[in-house]
């Protein structure tokens, strides 16, 4: 990836913060911030405005699709990737609905997370995919 | 020059030529000179501007380069193609990127009407002609109404595309070409699903109209005398096999079942086009009938049907819709001649029986749940297994007291999937099939029925099974070698052995068993178990049946041990490929597993607990001996050091972080979709526990290995 983005990280673990930090600097990016609840997560993307939100879903208080839905009010062009260790349907629905552009399923590794910003970045890796339609036509 | 000047040179030329005194013309040549000096200036002065207006025209060009080139670089990166053409069609130098893709190469001076059409003459003269008449009409409006009636989808390279026109100036036009295949896909794939929707509705809601359909159609097609009538002669069977396939064809299209719609319209064509055989006979109808499958004709419907539907709907054919008022009434008739008329008691008891089966779910229903969950397991497992249904001669009819027994055996099948049958790679080793088979059988005896669920997989080490016995003190050595195979099989229905879900060590059986047994013995049912190493399991069940006469009483109602195990199951499989898979920390030994009561609960050094809520409500709780903790963090970090100030703040950290990592993943359950929530995990004391219900029973899993112990509690606390 040429660009470098820059991201905040949202998850009220200690040591989650602390890998995904290690991550995210692994694969080329900048954490601007760590914020530990949702609302520390409201305050800093107001403040650094990051490109890219990587945010976990189970927090207390204030849960990640909360948090996602306020930052869009600021910002409705925010991108957030969200994190969790269960994927249930009826969740993902949510934070879809919610606009979050992505989903990485704990355990994250650089790789997971490579992979997740990838998608909400397309312009950072090249991919091209064409159709045809069958003889009948 | 002006004139004067030019008059004056002349003159000056004369003298020089002559001997004339220059002298006295001195003043004219002074005029002269000034005359020549100020031309000279204006012509520095014209060259001063030519060169400025030559710098002026380069940087107007770059300019205009610079411009072309962002259009261009806009045109390129637009995922449209742009062209414009005059009056002559010809397409101009400058087009998009796109168009190269969309229309082929070298599109410059070629004719546009060539390029969209090819060689079809019509729509390429539609097209010129279309255009012209645009060009011609001077009234917007008009010329907007043409235009729209232009075609705006054309298909070219096997791409589907959109084309809008726009007007330049100069007489010219615009095309704007976008690539639609893809919707265009989409769209057909849409209309399909909608017609095959259709066509399950309608069937659905008048099914017995579709089985009559079904029937005749079969009837006809396979007999096939019903194909020529030998007293007729050529025409007249023609005409009447043409219209016998005719009129099925319709009432096929009223059931919109498109695909056999099709096929017979196939049929009637071919049938017409013998008419223009000049010498056919009736031999020649026979034939063509002969060599067409007919039956093959309804095949892609009726596959279709059975994919959505089931095969039960095709059973359902042969079934009665009855009140069940009717039912009761005959029953009770039946009841009281029972105890009136003595002398005919063992005819009613019997009429009893039948109704009784009629009215209730039979055994095999009750199971017919199994084979798809097995099927949707082994893909989560990542095991290839062959389908399989349940097989069974009669309908035994199940009691509602049976209900926890049946539900009970989804561990037997998951165990099955889950550890007997390998994985693929492993199996092609073996020399086995590459897909695993599982089989369930119901027998029924006299006074009681057998559930036979077998698998051909790995089968169960007794050896390790005898080792467990011993070194959790449920028996004695000499006890142990003096009993049968089956019997020492029978010991993984044990609570307190010590299971596991180490697919390594004990290849076989895991946690849940023990509630198939527990369930079993409340229906005064036994249990064998057969297996091999190597060559699988086979577990038969036999419960006695009875209608009349004694009732299956169920001591307590045991559905908390059921839940308890649903979650500690998975959760404990994942704890332990956590620990081994992603924490890289060796296991040494298996999980031990037992219920003891909240009371008998000592939690070790770290402890955090999740509450799970939704369809079941249960806490899981994980508790860590310190060293074992360290190491967990410091797989976690990375091998990165932690500050000494900080290292408590981590420790909480990672006790709440492994829970949750663990306990989200585990109920990430593909196959079930029941909605469960979790709470954030949550640090608890000792003193936090015990002000519960300390008679609660909880599950309790202890995963050994180097660094200390892990503990797994599961209940409701």
């Amino acid at each position: 990836m040429d660009k470098r983005l820059n991201i905040l990280i949202v998850d009220d673990s200690l040591i989650m913060r602390t890998n995904l930090v290690r991550s995210v600097e692994s694969i080329g990016h900048k954490v601007v911030a760590q914020a530990k609840d949702g609302q520390e997560s409201i305050k800093f993307y107001e403040e650094f405005k990051p490109d890219l939100v990587t945010m976990d879903i189970t927090m207390p208080d204030m849960d990640g699709i909360t948090a996602l839905r306020k930052i869009k009010e600021i910002d409705p062009d925010a991108k957030a990737i969200m994190v969790t260790s269960h994927g249930q349907e009826a969740m993902v629905m949510n934070a879809l609905k919610a606009g979050a552009r992505g989903y990485v399923l704990k355990p994250i590794s650089a790789e997971k997370l490579k992979d997740a910003i990838g998608k909400v970045f397309p312009e950072l890796c090249d991919e091209e995919s064409d159709e045809l339609l069958d003889e009948e036509w | 020059m002006s004139s004067k000047e030019e008059q004056l040179i002349e003159e000056f030329e004369a003298i020089l030529n002559s001997d004339e005194d220059i002298s006295a013309r001195k003043k004219d040549f002074e005029k002269f000179l000034k005359a020549y000096k100020r031309s000279y200036k204006q012509l520095n002065k014209i060259i001063k501007i030519s060169d400025k207006q030559q710098e002026e025209l380069k940087e107007l060009s770059d300019t205009l380069n610079e411009k072309s080139h962002k259009v261009r670089a806009l045109l390129d990166n637009a995922d449209q193609g742009f062209l414009s053409f005059g009056d002559d069609f010809i397409i101009d130098d400058e087009y998009s990127k796109e168009c190269n893709k969309l229309l082929g190469d070298h599109l410059a001076h070629k004719d546009i009407s060539d390029v969209l059409y090819l060689d079809d003459n019509s729509k390429k003269s539609f097209f010129k002609e279309a255009l012209i008449n645009v060009s011609n009409e001077d009234d917007d409006t008009i010329k907007s109404a043409m235009l729209s009636l232009l075609p705006n989808e054309v298909i070219v390279n096997r791409r589907a595309l959109k084309l809008e026109y726009k007007i330049l100036a100069n007489k010219k036009f615009m095309v704007v070409l976008t690539n639609i295949t893809k919707e265009k896909l989409l769209e057909k794939k849409i209309k399909k699903e909608q017609e095959i929707l259709k066509m399950i509705v309608t069937i659905v809601s008048d099914p017995y109209q579709f089985y009559d359909l079904k029937d005749d159609f079969l009837k006809f097609a396979k007999n096939k005398k019903n194909y020529i009538n030998i007293g007729m002669n050529f025409k007249t069977n023609l005409h009447t096999i043409y219209r016998d396939i005719h009129t099925f064809k319709g009432s096929f299209a009223q059931l919109k079942m498109q695909n056999c719609v099709k096929e017979l319209h196939n049929l009637e064509t071919k049938l017409s086009n013998l008419n223009t055989i000049s010498d056919a006979t009736n031999q020649t109808i026979y034939d063509m009938l002969d060599n067409s499958d007919m039956v093959e004709c309804i095949d892609r419907d009726l596959s279709i049907i059975k994919e959505i539907l089931g095969i039960e709907f095709f059973q359902k054919q042969h079934k009665l819709e009855v009140d069940d008022k009717f039912i009761f009434n005959i029953e009770d008739k039946i009841t009281h001649l029972l105890h009136t008329d003595h002398k005919h008691i063992n005819t009613y008891e019997e009429i009893l029986t039948e109704i009784t089966k009629a009215r209730g779910t039979t055994i095999n229903q009750a199971l017919s749940i199994y084979p798809k969950m097995c099927h949707d397991l082994a893909i989560s497992l990542g095991k290839s297994l062959n389908d399989f249904k349940i097989i069974s001669g009669d309908d035994i009819l199940t009691p509602i007291h049976f209900k926890p027994f049946i539900k009970s055996l989804i561990h037997l099948f998951r165990n099955a999937i889950d550890h007997g049958i390998e994985s693929s790679e492993d199996r092609l080793e073996c020399g086995k099939n590459e897909y695993g088979t599982i089989s369930c059988y119901i027998k029924n005896n006299k006074g009681s029925f057998d559930i036979i669920i077998s698998d051909d997989g790995a089968g169960i080490d007794t050896q390790k099974l005898k080792q467990k016995a011993i070194s959790s003190g449920i028996l004695s050595e000499d006890e142990l070698s003096n009993m049968t195979k089956s019997e020492v099989l029978e010991l993984i229905f044990y609570d307190s052995l010590s299971t596991s879900d180490d697919i390594t060590e004990l290849s076989g059986r895991g946690i849940g068993m023990g509630s198939v047994k527990s369930e079993l013995d409340k229906l005064s049912g036994e249990i064998k178990v057969k297996s091999e190493i190597g060559k699988g399991t086979t577990i038969t069940l036999t419960i006695p049946t009875s209608i009349y006469g004694n009732l299956i009483n169920i001591a307590s109602n045991n559905r908390d041990n059921i839940t308890i195990e649903y979650i500690l199951s998975p959760v404990v499989n994942r704890a332990t490929t956590y620990l081994q898979s992603d924490m890289k920390i060796d296991m040494k030994n298996k999980a031990k597993f037992s219920y003891v009561t909240v009371s008998e609960v000592v939690l070790k050094d770290y402890c955090s607990y999740i509450h799970i809520s939704g369809l079941v409500d249960v806490s899981v709780c994980i508790s860590y001996d310190s060293f074992l903790l360290d190491k967990l963090l410091h797989e976690f970090n990375q091998g990165h050091p932690i500050e000494d100030s900080m290292i408590l703040e981590f420790r909480e950290s990672i006790s709440k972080e492994v829970i949750n990592i663990i306990v989200g993943n585990a109920l990430f359950n593909p196959y079930d979709n029941s909605v469960l929530e979790i709470t954030t995990p949550q640090v608890i004391t000792q003193d936090e526990l015990m002000s519960h219900d300390l008679y609660e029973k909880v599950a309790l899993v202890i995963i050994d290995i180097e660094y200390g112990e892990m503990q797994i509690l599961v209940g409701k606390f």
